[in-house]
């Protein structure tokens, strides 16, 4: 039940990312390049608060979902990236149900490291001339910045929808 | 070592690793542009449904948009007028050179194929998406090979050349846009150009500066007339793309990298933020 909401919430929010940001005023400067990874963070709110094996399997599944539908310029790469990182992240952080500002800390670090990725790839392949100083100032922390507000924001909802669905399973 | 290969995770994890840099290495080399049905499938029906996002959403910004912008509006009417006259001008002139022009290709008997070689078609195209990654500028439209879609044909706003259509799908297609654009990858390409005016400059518009948010032309040659200001047209050399799309305005011009060439600097006319309607250009006999 919870594993459906899960992966209903993540295919909306696949949508928005492509139709809806767009339009939001998130930006505050001309050159800069806002990239939301609403799909990750609640990747990270399943892999901290319901399952880490779970969560694993659906990063790189919406990974591919990324791959097939934008067709960049390198096929697997979100796959990859999504995958890897929240396997890194299940991996050394070994405890469950974070409180709110552990979390916040975590959702920064990966959203830092999955930027950073993603642009290293794109480096490695030689898909990008930006330098990573110039990268970080205009793509990563303005990013960063977003997606970190909306992680904050969905705490509370997640965790209720958590508790709510898995009250329910058991009474 | 032995127990190296007894860690089932660790290997795992390798061959994962392998699997993708492949996977990565074999797309990088070259771009696809035939999709298996599945793919063509999952693209059209999650375009379809972000085409029902984007467009309201659209609509409710630009609705708040408009109040904020409700001070400007007054001057920009008066400017709007001041250009429709203009265009009721040149409106008669146009006619007036056309029908000229179909007096003197009748003289000098062309052929049905020639007459409609400038004949283009613009079909209107509504944006449904764009593409979040940071370093694939690229947005989908509503329009696909069953409309008529093919690779390469361009796209514009009704400011300027935006784009290329990149791939194709049943019921969508993918814009390239001029920001993705860069000599350096294997999924470039370039437009010849040359000036309103003096249609003997040519170059080629290739790549984009990020950190500038200027087009590079390239290849201008060193006696060419080109100067600061210019309005850069496509050229329709190659016969690849269409004549007569407006680029943008040279801001600068300056010697290239082996200094056998000249470099133009150019400011885009058209705007890459906030797309709703596009124009697909269709060159007839493509």
């Amino acid at each position: 039940m919870l594993r459906t909401w899960i992966c209903i919430i993540l295919f909306i929010l696949f949508l928005i990312e492509g139709a809806l940001t767009p339009w939001l005023p998130l930006k505050w400067n001309e050159g800069l390049h806002i990239t939301p990874h609403f799909t990750f963070i609640i990747i990270l709110y399943t892999c901290f608060y319901v399952q880490r094996s779970f969560a694993i399997i659906i990063a790189f599944l919406i990974g591919f979902f990324y791959d097939i539908i934008y067709s960049n310029q390198l096929f697997g790469l979100y796959a990859f990236c999504l995958g890897f990182i929240v396997y890194f992240i299940s991996y050394m952080i070994k405890r469950s149900y974070l409180g709110f500002f552990t979390f916040t800390l975590v959702a920064t670090l990966s959203l830092f490291l999955l930027d950073s990725m993603i642009y290293g790839i794109y480096y490695l392949f030689k898909l990008t001339e930006q330098s990573y100083i110039w990268v970080i100032a205009h793509q990563v922390l303005p990013s960063l910045f977003v997606n970190v507000l909306f992680s904050m924001m969905l705490y509370l909802p997640f965790r209720s929808l958590v508790v709510h669905i898995s009250f329910k399973q058991k009474g | 070592m032995f127990k190296l290969f007894g860690n089932k995770k660790l290997i795992l994890l390798l061959l994962g690793l392998i699997f993708f840099t492949a996977l990565m290495g074999i797309s990088s080399i070259e771009k696809r542009d035939n999709f298996i049905w599945p793919e063509k499938f999952l693209k059209d029906s999650v375009s379809w449904m972000q085409g029902l996002i984007y467009r309201p959403a659209g609509y409710i910004a630009g609705f708040f948009e408009n109040i904020v912008d409700l001070k400007v509006i007054h001057e920009e009417n008066k400017a709007l007028k001041l250009t429709l006259s203009q265009y009721a001008r040149d409106r008669a002139k146009l006619n007036r050179l056309e029908e000229e022009n179909e007096r003197l290709m009748e003289e000098l008997q062309f052929t049905e194929e020639q007459k409609k070689i400038n004949d283009y078609k613009f079909h209107i195209a509504h944006v449904v998406s764009i593409n979040p990654d940071a370093f694939n500028d690229t947005i989908t439209i509503n329009l696909g090979s069953e409309h008529g879609m093919e690779l390469n044909m361009l796209v514009t706003t009704t400011d300027g050349l935006i784009g290329r259509i990149s791939e194709v799908t049943p019921l969508n297609a993918t814009v390239q846009l001029l920001t993705d654009f860069n000599d350096q990858f294997n999924n470039s390409i370039g437009i010849s150009a040359t000036v309103l005016g003096s249609e003997e400059s040519f170059g080629i518009i290739q790549s984009y500066d990020e950190k500038e948010n200027v087009l590079i032309m390239s290849q201008i040659n060193q006696n060419d007339i080109l100067k600061e200001g210019d309005v850069i047209i496509t050229s329709g050399l190659g016969k690849l793309f269409p004549e007569g799309i407006e680029v943008g305005t040279v801001l600068s011009r300056e010697v290239g990298d082996f200094g056998l060439t000249h470099i133009a600097k150019i400011k885009p006319a058209a705007k890459f933020e906030n797309l709703m309607e596009v124009f697909v250009v269709e060159k007839p006999g493509m």
